[in-house]
C-alpha cells in the first residue's frame, strides 16, 4: 500500500510540476524574446535620436556651405599658350580635368578669399559643366594649399566625375554613394549636393552648388571642423556621463554606451558609461553624406538583467506550484491515511467488542452443553428442560455466527480476511455444521439429507467454509423451513470442491437472484415476516468462496432454492 | 494426566476444568501468565491449555517460555481471538492445536483428545510398549484412546480406557466401586456413586453391542463392575 501510495503522490507533485515548469519556460522564453524586441526598438530609438542630431548638423553646414558658394557671376578666360604647352609637357596625351581655361584673377581672388574667411572651408574649387577644374588650376599662380587640394583630389577627379549632372541617374557617382535612406536628402535639389572621398584617415566631404553659367563650384570641408561640429551636437565623453552613461528610456536601468565608428569601423567618437559596456546590441548607419558611418549601441550585460527578471517570475511560480502541489498532495495521502486509519480503527473496535462478546457467549454455550450432557445421564430428565437448554445450545451457535459475519463483513473493506487452508476433509466439516443445525432444524420439523462424495482432504479454510455453510444453512431455516427439507451434496474431483445446498422452501425470484449477493439486501423487509438476520451472510459467503478461487451462485432448480458453493483446494 | 488450564475468565475456567475432569484428566488451572508459569513448573502438566489474552505475560509469551522448558509437551491456545494471523503466530509459536471461542464441549473433547493421542504415541514409540488388550469382539488401543469392532474405532476418553484397562487386569474378579473410583478419578476427587453409574452407562451405550444387555462391563450388584473373558 505504501509504496503505491508514494508512487501517487510522486505523480501527483511532479507531473503537474513538469508541466508547470515547461509551461514557466516556454512563457518566459516569449516574454524574454519580447522585451528584447522591445529593447532593440529602445536602443535603435536611441540611436535614431542621436542620428537625426548628426542630420541637423549636416543641413547646418549644407546651409552655411550654400551661402560660401552664393558667388558672384564667374567669368572664364582662355590660358595663355605658354601655359598650355606647359601643362601638356607636364600631364602628357589623354583625358585630363585641366583645361586650357581659367577663371579670371578677380574671381580666383574671391574665391581665395572665401577659403580664408571661412574654417569649415578648407579648399573651393570650380568645374566646367564637363568636368574640366577651372580652379584651381596648376599653371603656376596656384598655391601651395592649391596643390594640395588638388593632389589629395586627385582620387576624385580621375573618376571623371561631373556634379550637378545626371543626378536623377543612380549610376551616378555623386548619388551612388548615397546609400540608404538619405537618397531623398540629396534630391531636394539638384543644384547642390554632398560628395564624399576617402582621403588620409577617413572620409572627407565635398559640397557642390550650380553657378550660373553652368559653372560648379565646389568645397572642400574641413575634416576636422565638420568633425567638431558634430561631435559638439553629441552628450559629452564627461565622467558624470560616464556613470550615468547613455538612458535609452527608463526601463534600461543599466547605462549604455554608444560609440561612431567609421567606415573601417574605428571608434571616431564615444560616450556613455565606459565601464564593462562591451556587448554590441544595436547599429544603425549614420546619415548621408556620412551613411559609411555607424552608430553603435552596447551594454555591459547585454540582457541580463531582462533575463534574470523573466526567470525570477517564473521561478517564484514553479517554487509557489511545487508548494501547492505538495500541500495538496499532503492533503490528499492525509485523507487516505485517515480513511484507512478510521476504518483500521473501525475494524479493531469490532475486533474488541466481538471478543467481548465471545466469552459470555462460550460460557453460556459450554455450560449448557455441560448441563445438557449432565441431563443426558438422568434416568427421567425433565423435557422441557431438555428443550429449553437445546435452545439456548442453538441460539448461542447462531450468535456466534452472526458475531463471525460481522467481523469478516468489517474486515474485508480492508482487504484483512486472509485464508488459513489446511489439509482437512470437507465432507467432516459439513457434516459437523449440519449437527449444529440438526436441533434447530429438527424442533421446524426440516429433514435433512446429505450425499457425501468429498471426504478426500483439501486444503481449504475450514473456519470460512463452516462460516458459508453456516450461513446457507441458517438461511434454510430462516427462510424455507416450510418446505421440510435441507438436502446437502457435495462432490470433490480435480481439487474442486463443489457442495450444494437445496430446500424446498418458496425459492428465489429469477430477477432478484444477483440481489440477494448485495449486502443488506433483504427480500423482504416486513418484520411480520419474523425473520431475523444482518443481510451480509450471503455477501460474505460469496466473497469468502471468491477468495477460495471458486463463487457461491443460485443454481436453477424444480423447487425452492439450490446454491452452489464452489471452492478450489489450495496447493498445500 | 495432568492438565495446565490458562484462562483469566473465572467461568469459562471452571468449564473447562469440569469438560477435562469429564474426560478423566486432572485439571491444574491458573489465571495468569505468571500463575500459568508457576503452576507448569510444580505440576509438569502433560497438556497445555493457553488463552491468549490473559493479564500479565499473556499466551503467546506463556508459550514460548514453556517451549523453552519443554519441547514435547502439547500446547491448545484457546482464544477468542479468531483472526487468521494469531492461528499462524501460535501455530509457529509451537503451539500444537487451536480452539476458537465460543467452543463447544464436544469441539474441545475432540481436540484434547486429539493431542492425547498424539502425546501417548510418542510416549509409547519411546518405550516400545504394546499395550492393546482385547476385551471380547473389542480392541482397547489406549494410545490411540480408541477401542475397535472389528473396522469400526469408537473414541473414547481417558478416563474410559482407564476402566477398560482397570477391568481388563481383573479379568473374572468384582471391581469395587471404591477401586473404579480410586483408579480412575483419584484420591483427592470425590464423585458420588451415581456420578460412576451415569459414567458406565454412557460408556455402555458406545461400547456395547447393547446397552440394556452388557456382555463387557457387566453390574455385579451390591459391590460394582466386572469383566468376564
Amino acid at each position: 500500500m505504501r509504496p503505491k501510495l508514494i508512487a501517487i503522490f510522486l505523480i501527483i507533485v511532479f507531473v503537474p510540476l513538469g508541466f508547470l515548469a515547461w509551461l514557466g519556460f516556454e512563457l518566459a522564453r516569449d516574454e524574454e524574446h519580447r522585451i528584447r524586441m522591445k529593447f532593440h526598438a529602445l536602443f535603435d530609438n536611441t540611436l535614431q535620436t542621436r542620428n537625426e542630431a548628426i542630420a541637423g548638423v549636416v543641413q547646418d553646414l549644407e546651409r552655411e556651405l550654400l551661402q560660401v558658394l552664393e558667388l558672384p557671376p564667374l567669368e572664364v578666360q582662355q590660358m595663355s599658350k605658354i601655359t598650355m604647352s606647359r601643362l601638356q609637357a607636364q600631364q602628357g596625351a589623354g583625358k585630363s580635368p585641366y583645361v586650357s581655361r581659367k577663371l579670371t584673377d578677380p574671381d580666383i581672388a574671391t574665391l581665395r578669399a572665401r577659403v580664408r574667411g571661412g574654417r569649415l572651408v578648407k579648399q573651393m574649387f570650380v568645374m566646367k559643366s564637363d568636368g574640366a577644374l577651372l580652379f584651381p588650376t596648376t599653371d603656376g599662380t596656384e598655391t601651395r594649399d592649391e596643390r594640395d587640394f588638388l593632389d589629395r583630389t586627385r582620387s576624385v577627379w580621375e573618376t571623371g566625375i561631373i556634379f550637378g549632372r545626371n543626378t536623377d541617374n543612380p549610376s551616378n557617382s555623386t548619388q551612388a554613394l548615397n546609400v540608404q535612406s538619405s537618397a531623398q536628402f540629396f534630391n531636394r535639389s539638384s543644384d547642390h549636393g554632398w560628395h564624399p572621398w576617402f582621403w588620409g584617415n577617413g572620409v572627407n566631404l565635398i559640397f557642390w552648388r550650380k553657378q550660373a553659367n553652368g559653372l560648379v563650384a565646389g568645397v572642400e570641408v574641413d575634416r576636422m571642423a565638420f568633425l567638431s561640429r558634430i561631435i559638439a551636437e553629441l552628450p559629452n565623453t564627461h565622467p558624470a556621463n560616464m556613470q550615468t552613461g547613455e538612458r535609452g528610456t527608463n526601463l534600461v536601468e543599466q547605462p549604455g554606451r554608444i560609440v561612431l565608428k567609421d567606415a573601417q569601423n574605428n571608434a571616431i567618437y564615444q560616450w556613455g558609461a565606459m565601464e564593462g559596456n562591451t556587448n554590441h546590441v544595436a547599429a544603425i548607419s549614420v546619415v548621408a553624406p556620412l551613411s559609411m558611418w555607424s552608430l553603435n549601441y552596447f551594454r555591459g550585460d547585454g540582457f541580463g538583467s531582462i533575463r534574470t527578471g523573466a526567470w525570477v517570475n517564473v521561478s517564484v511560480a514553479l517554487v509557489a506550484g511545487t508548494l501547492l502541489m505538495i500541500v495538496l498532495a499532503l492533503y490528499f495521502y492525509r485523507e487516505n491515511t485517515r480513511d484507512i486509519r478510521e476504518a483500521s480503527q473501525r475494524v479493531s473496535f469490532v475486533n474488541q467488542v466481538s471478543h467481548e462478546l465471545k466469552t459470555p457467549l462460550t460460557n453460556i454455550r459450554m455450560y449448557a452443553e455441560l448441563v445438557q450432557t449432565e441431563f443426558d445421564g438422568l434416568e427421567n430428565p425433565s423435557q422441557s428442560s431438555r428443550e429449553g437448554l437445546g435452545i439456548i445450545v442453538n441460539e448461542s451457535h447462531r450468535l456466534s455466527r452472526m458475531i463471525s459475519n460481522v467481523l469478516t463483513f468489517a474486515k474485508r473493506r480492508r482487504g484483512g480476511v486472509k485464508m488459513n487452508p489446511r489439509e482437512q476433509s470437507p465432507d467432516e466439516i459439513v457434516r459437523a455444521t449440519l449437527e449444529h443445525f440438526r436441533p434447530a432444524l429438527d424442533a421446524k420439523d426440516v429433514e435433512i439429507e446429505f450425499e457425501p462424495d468429498a471426504s478426500d482432504s483439501l486444503a481449504i479454510d475450514g473456519d470460512f467454509l463452516e462460516q458459508i455453510l453456516g450461513n446457507l444453512f441458517g438461511n434454510v431455516e430462516k427462510y424455507a423451513s416450510d418446505g421440510g427439507l435441507l438436502r446437502v451434496t457435495s462432490n470433490h474431483s480435480n481439487g474442486q470442491l463443489s457442495i450444494d445446498v437445496s430446500d424446498h422452501g418458496p425459492g428465489i425470484p429469477p430477477h432478484q437472484q444477483e440481489q440477494v449477493f448485495e449486502p443488506f439486501a433483504r427480500l423482504s423487509n416486513r418484520l411480520s415476516d419474523g425473520v431475523t438476520g444482518t443481510g451480509i451472510g450471503l455477501t460474505i459467503s460469496r466473497e469468502l468462496a471468491r477468495r477460495h478461487g471458486g463463487d457461491l451462485k443460485i443454481v436453477p432448480s424444480e423447487s425452492g432454492a439450490t446454491f452452489r458453493l464452489t471452492i478450489k483446494g489450495a496447493s498445500a | 494426566m495432568k492438565v495446565l488450564i490458562a484462562e483469566d475468565d473465572p467461568n469459562t475456567r471452571k468449564g473447562l476444568a469440569q469438560i477435562l475432569e469429564g474426560e478423566g484428566y486432572q485439571t491444574h488451572p491458573a489465571a495468569n501468565g505468571t500463575q500459568a508459569l508457576e503452576v507448569f513448573e510444580r505440576e509438569k502438566p502433560g497438556v497445555v491449555c493457553l488463552d491468549i489474552m490473559m493479564p500479565g505475560d499473556d499466551g503467546y509469551a506463556v508459550c514460548q517460555k514453556i517451549r523453552k522448558l519443554d519441547e514435547t509437551v502439547p500446547i491448545l491456545f484457546i482464544s477468542a481471538k479468531s483472526e487468521e494471523i494469531d492461528k499462524v503466530v501460535g501455530l509457529e509459536l509451537g503451539a500444537d492445536d487451536f480452539i476458537v471461542k465460543p467452543f463447544g464441549v464436544k469441539e474441545v473433547v475432540a481436540r484434547i483428545r486429539a493431542v492425547t493421542r498424539r502425546c501417548l504415541a510418542s510416549r509409547d514409540r519411546r518405550s516400545e510398549a504394546q499395550n492393546e488388550f482385547e476385551m471380547g469382539d473389542l480392541k482397547v488401543v489406549p494410545a490411540e484412546l480408541r477401542v475397535y469392532r472389528g473396522q469400526s474405532a469408537i473414541e473414547v476418553s481417558l478416563r474410559d480406557i482407564k476402566i477398560l484397562t482397570l477391568l481388563h487386569t481383573q479379568t473374572g474378579k468384582a471391581v469395587s466401586r471404591d477401586l473404579l473410583l480410586n483408579e480412575c478419578w483419584g484420591l483427592e476427587y470425590y464423585p458420588n456413586s451415581r456420578c460412576l453409574d451415569q459414567h458406565i452407562s454412557q460408556l455402555r451405550k458406545r461400547v456395547e453391542k447393547n446397552a440394556a444387555k452388557p456382555a463387557i462391563i457387566r453390574t455385579v450388584h451390591g459391590v460394582g463392575y466386572r469383566y468376564d473373558e
